[in-house]
């Protein structure tokens, strides 16, 4: 999809033809939830959170005037919408009587290989060991392969802030990650050199 | 190629892999044993994070997905002006008006220039027996001010108190408490 076929759709929404903002949706559910699940770590509250991007996306598109791409848009949304999302996690946490139980992250069915499920446990704790913002330009960065430019309107950064976060982020992951190395020499292919 | 420009590539893994038809590269490559092993680390970090994929859900979920997203977006319209009159306004409104009588009805006001001690001492007694024979404009204002406080506080759970916080309240909310120590 590029920019111009969005901008078609989203000018068939203004002019009232509903249909075009299913397609708009259809497009990037996937992509917005993948996101989404990344940044929370929990299914449903993904599921949850890709809704409340659309929802706003389609209070949003009335006034677009598309300086950026809904591209852009959404994942801006999605970023913010799940920064806040671990705030109030986090608040909640800080009050013990809640008894705000954060889901254990037990291997989910299907899964089958344990050694797997156990390493995508390794990857999701250290994600969520990742400052809110650092963990976004993480994602956007190593996941959607955004570029660097991208991801800065996505997160209201410099383009040098947002490279010194992916850094940092990638030094902190592999340092958490670090006992997983000798796993992974043993089992888990390995690219060739050329 | 330099260790010190092949490192400033690495961390840029899709230049990298387009680099690495680049023959300088490729010969620096095979004989710095240095680059050959953070290059070897580094793939090893990636073919890691490749290991986690978020869960999908079934397609049938994808296919009703706007249908979804419209159902929330009726829920999320605005009701027309009077609407919220018949949740909190209502109460409010009451509230207010029964503020008001009390506030404005004429009260016999005591004369307390010449009190005794014992007088004084006995007079918050003496008060409330007053008030106590006009019950209206009191009870009237604290079974509102109760009914109100059961629709708008009691139903309310803290988890739930947090999700209506403005994004601006939850920022500052979050950095008191980090900031928050015993």
């Amino acid at each position: 999809m590029t920019a111009g076929e969005d901008r078609e759709l989203v000018a068939r929404f203004k002019a009232g033809d509903q249909a075009a903002f299913n397609q708009l949706v259809r497009l990037y559910q996937k992509k917005v939830y993948a996101v989404a699940f990344r940044m929370v770590r929990d299914e449903d509250e993904a599921k949850d959170l890709t809704q409340e991007v659309f929802v706003k996306m389609y209070k949003a598109l009335t006034d677009f005037r598309g300086k950026a791409s809904v591209f852009t848009w959404a994942y801006r949304a999605t970023v913010n919408l799940a920064i806040n999302q671990i705030r109030r996690k986090k608040i909640i946490s800080w009050v013990p009587l809640l008894e705000a139980e954060e889901k254990p992250e037990e291997p989910k069915e299907g899964l089958g290989d344990m050694e797997s499920a156990r390493l995508k446990q390794a990857i999701a704790g250290a994600v969520k060991k990742l400052p809110p913002k650092q963990r976004a330009i993480f994602i956007l960065r190593h996941y959607d392969e955004l570029s660097n430019e991208e991801i800065a309107q996505i997160v209201g950064k410099s383009v040098g802030a947002v490279k010194a976060n992916y850094f940092q982020a990638l030094q902190k992951m592999k340092k958490y990650l670090a006992q997983w190395k000798s796993i992974l020499t043993g089992g888990v292919k390995e690219y060739e050199l050329p | 190629m330099s260790c010190r420009k092949f490192e400033e590539e690495l961390e840029k893994w899709g230049s990298l892999k387009a680099l690495e038809t680049d023959p300088s590269f490729v010969g620096h490559l095979k004989a710095c044993p240095v680059c050959q092993s953070r290059r070897s680390e580094y793939a090893q970090f990636l073919t890691l994070l490749e290991a986690d994929q978020p869960p999908q859900p079934d397609e049938t979920y994808w296919a009703s997905f706007p249908a979804l997203v419209r159902e929330r977006i009726e829920k999320a319209r605005p009701l027309p002006r009077w609407k919220p009159l018949l949740g909190w306004g209502l109460p409010v409104v009451a509230m207010l008006l029964v503020a008001g009588v009390a506030l404005f009805t004429p009260r016999e006001r005591p004369d307390l220039t010449n009190l005794t001690t014992e007088e004084a001492f006995n007079f918050n007694g003496q008060l409330s027996e007053n008030f106590a024979e006009f019950p209206l404009p009191e009870n009237a204002v604290s079974s509102v001010a109760a009914q109100a406080e059961e629709e708008l506080v009691g139903t309310l759970k803290i988890e739930e108190l947090v999700y209506t916080l403005s994004d601006e309240q939850l920022k500052t909310l979050e950095e008191k408490l980090t900031d928050f120590k015993l």
